[in-house]
């Protein structure tokens, strides 16, 4: 470990615990293979976070809000606060709506410089309940999905731009939730996300209301962002992000796995990796993510494995300063998604309704690709490294 | 929560009794002990002979979808699938081999950096009348269509960020790797050459995506890749 990130670790050694116990989830210690719960993560955190207030100078930050409504918006000239309006999801009802922000205007809301890059340093994420996932992105390639087309693009089970992800196939992530996730990171010291005045982001919402997640309230998310100034910025930020999308779980291929990789080009320097998260839905079985040299073709040894994910309705959104770990020049990131087929619930018609959706000519039951909690699986994968690469961020597709 | 747990905890090995074996479970790929085969959980069976070794033959999508040979220097069609950008599609033809659960891992190296990309995937191969087995349908494959592309291993090219040289027109080094449920496997190697194969403006923009030093983001044209398909 070297550059901001030690500095970073040792001058927050101590302290550590104060992040850990406010995002109580992040504590899924990686290389040791273990998935903590709240509650374990929480007995770990809280002799950490009350010798934290004992022992350090510093005054402690307030617990991050879990309703989006408390959030308290950044001081002014510091950051910002964007968020979606109240809505409903009925019954029955998969909501999957994306929201277009243009930079410049959150700046000049926040009271920052609305000409000038906005280099954030620090997000928080709030969502009422029932969320399946909140992802937000940096807009780049426009198809389907259009900022200039209206402030918001609505999905509903399934249908709609919203829902199709070759829409966002080259749009990095900046952060992620899952379901009940709320999510307050600070990035390593001198390391900022940085966007132009001019770029647009997105946020996107999921709220499931079926048998497999409930939306009991109206749904909500809520953000903030920190920044620091641009004489403080050290390093950029850059996001990698994975994903199979022709995968098939199947009655007579029940166990599958499926397998990827992702390299940052960088040959002569190391990155250092801050956050992961994988994203898969109830067939998941494993969620793997190792630290990979990038010209091996075999799965790394369990040794090198940084993330594990087994509950693909909570799944562990690792960030630092829990996750900081180093890859050798040239090295990158070997994941595995394995699956186990079980059948589809009567209330969605079956195996013939995941039949009648396959537009293969095998009618095996199979769960194919898509945002349909019920009927669909995915693999994706979610890593934020610094420093960002000269190619700048990454897709493997 | 942790009650729940708790009791959960303790009424499991209570609820195993009460069940029994686990024998109707579905099996793992990875559950085949080498001295009792596992039972086959797809039609095709064992292809060939068990105490054999392995024999396998490269196979790759053409543009138009159809699945042909693949041997030492051949092209490679670079195509444009349904998750965007562009991606090659290799199969096999094996032999002695267990044909359900088979985990098919191919991947393109960068002979120069050593660089390589991959994707693997557990398939079920189809029996042939000559009692091989092979990846895909056996007849022409829509490769737009993430179902009948699933089957074969769908190695990630472009955006190329990661070889150090265009990934079209030049030479790269093909590995696949099949692994059956027995862990019996076997390895082949060749070289290739990437060709974007799809005319007008998809190898357009696959020689954009394709080319050494691409920065994603760039533009590459209306079809860069990421248009057209609904997940």
């Amino acid at each position: 470990m070297s550059g901001p990130a030690a500095r970073e670790r040792a001058w927050h050694a101590p302290c550590s615990g104060n992040s850990a116990a406010r995002n109580g989830r992040s504590a899924t210690l990686s290389l040791g293979v273990l998935r903590m719960n709240r509650y374990v993560a929480l007995a770990t955190a809280l002799p950490v976070a009350l010798l934290t207030l004992v022992g350090c100078p510093a005054e402690p930050e307030p617990p991050l809000a879990i309703d989006p409504s408390s959030l308290q918006a950044p001081a002014r000239g510091q950051g910002f606060q964007f968020r979606t309006p109240l809505f409903q999801v009925n019954a029955g009802e998969e909501v999957q709506d994306c929201y277009f922000f243009k930079v410049s205007e959150l700046a000049k809301q926040g009271g920052l410089p609305e000409n000038e890059p906005v280099n954030l340093h620090r997000i928080q994420m709030v969502q009422r309940a029932g969320s399946h996932h909140m992802n937000l992105f940096r807009v780049k390639s426009i198809k389907g999905l259009d900022p200039n087309a209206g402030p918001v693009s609505r999905g509903l089970n399934g249908q709609g731009e919203c829902f199709k992800s070759p829409n966002w196939a080259d749009w990095p992530l900046i952060a992620n939730t899952q379901q009940d996730g709320e999510v307050d990171w600070t990035f390593p010291e001198g390391v900022a996300n940085v966007f132009q005045p001019d770029e647009w982001i997105m946020l996107q919402t999921h709220y499931v209301n079926a048998s497999s997640q409930k939306t009991p309230d109206d749904a909500e998310v809520a953000v903030n962002w920190h920044t620091i100034p641009k004489e403080k910025v050290v390093h950029q930020m850059g996001t990698l992000f994975a994903t199979k999308q022709s995968i098939r779980v199947c009655k007579h291929n029940p166990s599958p796995e499926f397998s990827g990789t992702c390299q940052f080009k960088n040959p002569s320097r190391e990155v250092n990796i801050i956050g992961a998260n994988g994203h898969f839905h109830g067939r998941g079985k494993t969620f793997d993510m190792y630290a990979w040299d990038g010209v091996s073709i075999a799965k790394p040894a369990d040794d090198a494995r940084f993330y594990r994910s087994e509950a693909w309705d909570e799944p562990p959104m690792l960030r630092s300063p829990e996750l900081d770990l180093q890859v050798k020049p040239g090295g990158g990131v070997y994941f595995t998604c394995s699956y186990q087929w079980h059948p589809p619930a009567d209330e969605i018609g079956g195996c013939k309704a995941l039949d009648d959706a396959d537009k293969s000519e095998e009618k095996d039951c199979c769960y194919t690709f898509g945002p349909i909690v019920e009927k669909n699986e995915h693999c994706n994968i979610f890593v934020y490294y610094w420093p960002q690469q000269e190619t700048g961020d990454v897709f493997c597709n | 929560m942790i009650r729940r747990a708790l009791i959960l905890a303790g009424a499991t090995p209570l609820l195993l009794l009460a069940a029994g074996c686990p024998e109707d479970a579905p099996r793992s790929p990875d559950d085949g002990g080498a001295d009792a085969p596992p039972t086959s959980v797809c039609p095709t069976g064992y292809l060939g002979d068990p105490s054999a070794d392995a024999v396998v033959e490269l196979r790759a999508l053409r543009a138009d979808g159809t699945d042909v040979p693949l041997s030492d220097g051949d092209d490679l069609a670079v195509l444009f699938p349904p998750q965007g950008g562009r991606v090659a599609f290799v199969g096999v033809r094996a032999l002695n081999v267990d044909g359900c659960g088979v985990q098919i891992v191919g991947a393109l190296r960068d002979p120069g950096s050593k660089q390589l990309r991959l994707d693997g995937r557990t398939v079920n191969l189809r029996r042939e009348p000559d009692g091989w087995g092979t990846t895909g349908r056996g007849t022409t494959t829509n490769i737009e269509d993430s179902a009948e592309i699933g089957d074969y291993s769908n190695i990630p090219l472009c955006p190329n960020q990661w070889a150090d040289q265009d990934v079209f027109d030049v030479s790269f080094e093909l590995e696949v790797v099949v692994t059956d449920r027995r862990k019996k496997t076997t390895t082949k190697k060749i070289a290739v050459v990437p060709r974007c194969a799809e005319p007008g403006d998809k190898e357009t923009a696959c020689r954009c995506l394709c080319r050494n030093g691409y920065v994603l983001g760039e533009t590459c044209g209306e079809d860069a890749g990421v248009d057209g398909a609904t997940p």
